[in-house]
C-alpha cells in the first residue's frame, strides 16, 4: 500500500470515528429527565434565599430566626422521547408538610434543589445506544433541602413532657387513685440479685 | 464472528462508561442564598400563613447550570452549587428591592445525561420559573 493510499484510508477511518462521536454525542445529549419540582400544598413558607416573611409581613433574616430542624427530601423524575414528555412532577409538599410539622417549625429557609444522577438505578439508561430511543425513559435524581426554622417572635414551645403527648397527659390525669406516689407508699427495698459466680481454675492457685 | 466480537466489547465498554463515571459524585442545585428579599416557593408566603401580593411584573427566569466531566470520571468531582446565577438572574429581573417578595411558580430541574464513546457526561439543572417582581421601591441594600 502507498503512502497517498494508507493516508486516504486513514483520514476516511478517523472522519468515520469523528461522524460517529459528533452523532452520538448530539443524540445521547438528550438522556437523562426534566422535570418540575412544585411545593403547591405546603401548608409553610418556603424561601429560596435566608429570608421570610414574618406573621406582620416584615422580612425577617436568619438572625430573627431559629433553625430547628433540616429539610431533606429526594425523588426521582422521569421522562421518555429525549427528556421531551415528562412522566412525573415532583412535588415535595407532603414531605416538607411532615417534616415541618415534627420539628415544631414555622417555615422553611434556604430551600435549593439539586439534581444529581447517581449510579445504581440508572445503569441501563447508562448504555448510550438505548438512549437514542426515543421509549427508552431516562431519569434524574431530585433532592430538596432546606433550613426548618421558627420565628423568635412566636410564642415559645410548649415544655418538653418527656415523649409524653396531650393524650398521654390527660390519660394519666384520669388515672384512678389506687396508683400511689412514691412517698405514700412503703420504701420498696431493693434486693441485691449476686450472680453466682463460676468456678475459675485459678482460683485455688495460691492454695 | 467479528461484529460479534466487536459489538460484545462495545457493549461492555458502554456498561463500564456509566460504572466508573458514576464514582464521579457531582450535584448542581439553584438556591438563591445571595438575595435578600423572600425568594418564595409554594401558596403560603408568610410564617402563619398568608400570601403577598404579587407584582404587576412577570418574567420568566430561565437560568442553567452544567457541570461537565470529561474522561473515566474517576476523579471524584467537587460538588457544584449553583449559588449565584439564580440570584443574579432575579437581580437582573429587578427582583433586588426591599419591601417585595419575589415568588416563584415551579423550578424545572433537568438533567443532561451526555454519553458518548469519549466517555462525557453532563448535569443540567434548569430553573425555568415565573417570577412575579415586586413593584415596590428598589433599594440598594437588599441586593447582595
Amino acid at each position: 500500500m502507498t503512502k497517498a493510499k494508507w493516508f486516504v484510508s486513514f483520514s476516511e477511518s478517523a472522519s468515520r470515528i469523528v461522524c460517529a462521536l459528533v452523532v452520538t454525542g448530539v443524540v445521547t445529549g438528550c438522556g437523562g429527565s426534566r422535570t418540575k419540582v412544585h411545593l403547591d400544598n405546603a401548608r409553610y413558607p418556603v424561601s429560596m434565599s435566608p429570608v421570610m416573611i414574618d406573621r406582620d409581613g416584615t422580612h425577617v433574616n436568619s438572625s430573627g430566626l431559629v433553625t430547628v430542624g433540616k429539610f431533606q427530601a429526594s425523588t426521582r423524575g422521569w421522562s421518555i422521547g429525549w427528556t421531551a414528555i415528562p412522566l412525573n412532577t415532583i412535588d415535595f409538599s407532603t414531605e416538607l408538610n411532615q417534616q415541618v410539622e415534627s420539628a415544631k417549625g414555622e417555615a422553611v429557609i434556604n430551600f435549593k434543589v439539586m439534581a444529581a444522577h447517581p449510579l445504581a438505578p440508572d445503569v441501563f439508561p447508562g448504555y448510550f445506544f438505548l438512549h437514542w430511543l426515543p421509549i427508552w425513559p431516562g431519569s434524574v435524581a431530585v433532592e430538596a433541602q432546606g433550613d426548618i426554622v421558627r420565628s423568635m417572635k412566636s410564642p415559645a414551645l410548649p415544655v418538653a413532657t418527656s415523649g409524653l403527648d396531650q393524650q398521654d397527659m390527660e390519660k394519666g390525669m384520669n388515672k384512678p387513685a389506687e396508683s400511689k406516689t412514691s412517698l405514700d407508699s412503703e420504701p420498696k427495698v431493693k434486693k441485691k440479685r449476686h450472680r453466682k459466680r463460676e468456678q475459675r481454675p485459678w482460683d485455688n492457685w495460691d492454695n | 464472528m467479528r461484529t460479534v466480537r466487536r459489538a460484545t466489547i462495545l457493549l461492555f465498554i458502554s456498561t463500564m462508561i456509566p460504572f466508573i463515571n458514576g464514582c464521579s459524585a457531582y450535584q448542581v442545585g439553584p438556591n438563591a442564598s445571595g438575595l435578600k428579599v423572600p425568594v418564595l416557593v409554594g401558596p403560603v408566603h408568610k410564617i402563619g400563613g398568608g400570601q403577598v401580593r404579587l407584582g404587576a411584573k412577570k418574567m420568566t427566569i430561565n437560568g442553567e447550570a452544567c457541570h461537565m466531566s470529561t474522561g473515566s470520571g474517576a476523579n471524584p468531582q467537587p460538588r457544584v452549587e449553583w449559588s449565584d446565577s439564580l440570584a443574579i438572574g432575579l437581580r437582573e429581573a429587578g427582583a433586588g428591592v426591599s419591601g417585595g417578595a419575589v415568588t416563584v411558580n415551579e423550578i424545572t430541574a433537568g438533567s443532561i445525561y451526555h454519553i458518548s464513546l469519549a466517555a462525557m457526561e453532563k448535569t443540567c439543572v434548569l430553573v425555568t420559573s415565573d417570577v412575579w417582581i415586586p413593584d415596590t421601591i428598589p433599594a440598594k441594600e437588599a441586593q447582595q
